[in-house]
């Protein structure tokens, strides 16, 4: 048997959308709960370290320098890294190229960690000798 | 002595050698050349070609030598195929290497792996039109979902004898990727669509690496229990991997069991294409419903990233949805050559692996589902 009677034959429809609303539906929830386990894991972290749960409106918000990014990002490595320099200033002469990258983070510099290969490329970015690393421009 | 000559020739394989032999092996050898000289998936293409060589070296029935006959050795290796042994084994190793945590800093890309897998079930309907019977069609719609341990995980358990043709159209799509998914993706996007950015991954916490195995194990296992060889391994394997306080373990998973489990799976499912058993209207009626089935999966995880951009105010480059197939990293190194081709600053990668780690747990959920509804 074959053509539509073999997939009316076989449940074939029923199969088909059942099956590819179940399989949906199921990633759908893995998905959704994904997406609230960071907020969960933050909820349930500060009720063990405090004993009771902070609101979000009232804990202390950390002051946070704003750093205004161009629209498009330079081309040329010397330009983009004029612009990691408030960075270098508020880590010092002497940093870990972690605390660089995890900063660059913060402040949503994109593609920091392609950035700060380049720079270390063009050696703006040179190892001081005993793993950290310093700014030569 | 001349008597005893004749019947040991008459018993070699040069004598008992049929054109479908002779065929099977330069089909072996086509495989041997593409993963050696082009370097497409040699990690499976190297043990399925060589076992469709060995496996298409005639001999005399009888002797329990075959992978079909009892008691011989390739039986016995089989054995982990016709009961998705090494399937599983291939999962838990698949959990041990696989980093979630794009899947975790991007759990909306999530949807397209769930689009890609309607693939499969269009191709179901293809088969059945076709005239292949429900469980057989079952075991053919699932290549669409391009994931080769599941495709041979659901055959062995609804359509055994159907194992050697799904299993090589399985692996030879997820080989032909970069032939396959290209002009479907060029094809449906535009080049506007495929210079979207995608916002930098957030950092994800150990806390949320940690509990995610846990989570989705749960969620999915509850949702399709037959899958849960499958699920429940690739998440044992993924905690593993994550918890820290089993390194060994997880090296152990991610490197000497899922190499073993794949030169295993890889060489008996490519003896299991004795011409006398592959060679036949049914074998060609799978490659062309495979290459429909991945086909589609693509297309349909392009088409649903495009209508979520209908309602999203933050846009998602189509090209993803190519990547909610599970063949990884396959279909994601794809995304982003593509992605890079149109703009060399788009860096498509670490999304793409979103999708395709979301497919993965797709297909097996797809998989688990199917099994179900035809028992």
């Amino acid at each position: 048997m074959n053509g539509f009677e073999a997939i009316n034959q076989a449940n074939g429809w029923s199969i088909a959308f059942l099956g590819a609303g179940i399989v949906f539906s199921g990633l759908v929830v893995l998905s959704t709960a994904i997406s609230q386990l960071k907020k969960i894991i933050a909820f349930l972290e500060s009720k063990l370290m405090n004993g009771n749960v902070i609101p979000p409106s009232t804990r202390p918000k950390l002051s946070k320098k704003i750093i205004r990014l161009p629209a498009v990002w330079p081309n040329d490595i010397r330009e983009a890294a004029k612009l990691y320099t408030p960075l270098f200033e508020q880590l010092g002469s002497s940093f870990q190229l972690a605390d660089l990258y995890r900063l660059s983070g913060e402040h949503n510099y994109p593609h920091p960690h392609l950035t700060i290969k380049h720079m270390r490329e063009a050696e703006i970015i040179i190892p001081t000798g005993d793993g950290s690393f310093s700014v030569t421009q | 002595m001349l008597d005893l000559l004749t019947n040991f020739l008459v018993n070699t394989g040069y004598y008992l050698m049929t054109y479908g032999n002779l065929l099977m092996i330069i089909i072996g050898c086509i495989f041997l050349y593409l993963a050696v000289v082009k370097e497409f998936e040699p990690l499976l293409l190297v043990p399925i070609g060589f076992g469709i060589v060995i496996g298409n070296i005639p001999f005399f029935k009888g002797f329990g030598i075959g992978i079909y006959e009892d008691n011989s050795v390739f039986h016995y290796l089989y054995f982990g195929v016709t009961t998705g042994v090494y399937p599983s084994l291939v999962f838990l190793g698949l959990g041990a290497m696989t980093d979630f945590s794009s899947l975790i800093a991007y759990p909306k890309l999530m949807l397209l792996g769930a689009a890609a897998q309607m693939g499969i079930f269009f191709t179901l309907l293809g088969a059945l039109f076709i005239g292949f019977l429900p469980k057989e069609a079952a075991s053919i719609a699932i290549i669409g979902g391009a994931d080769g341990p599941t495709s041979i995980f659901l055959t062995a358990k609804l359509a055994p004898h159907l194992i050697g043709p799904i299993a090589i159209a399985a692996y030879s799509y997820m080989a032909l990727i970069p032939v396959i998914q290209p002009p479907i993706m060029r094809l449906l996007t535009t080049r506007k669509e495929r210079l979207i950015h995608m916002p930098e991954q957030r950092e994800v916490s150990r806390t949320e690496l940690l509990v995610f195995p846990v989570v989705a194990s749960i969620i999915c296992c509850l949702l399709a229990p037959t899958a849960l060889s499958l699920l429940g391994l690739l998440f044992l394997g993924n905690f593993l991997k994550v918890c820290g306080v089993t390194e060994r373990l997880a090296q152990t998973a991610r490197n000497a069991i899922i190499d073993t489990a794949t030169i295993l799976l890889g060489f008996t499912v490519g003896m299991s294409t004795q011409a006398d058993v592959f060679l036949n209207s049914k074998s060609l009626g799978i490659f062309f419903l495979g290459s429909v089935a991945f086909s589609i999966a693509t297309g349909s995880g392009i088409i649903f990233a495009k209508i979520l951009n209908l309602f999203m105010k933050e846009k998602i480059n189509p090209l993803l949805g190519a990547a909610g197939v599970s063949a990884v990293p396959g279909s994601a190194r794809e995304v982003q050559l593509m992605g890079q081709r149109e703009d060399p600053k788009n860096f498509l990668l670490m999304p793409a692996m979103a999708c395709n780690a979301s497919g993965v747990i797709g297909s097996a959920i797809a998989a688990g589902v199917l099994w179900s509804f035809m028992n």
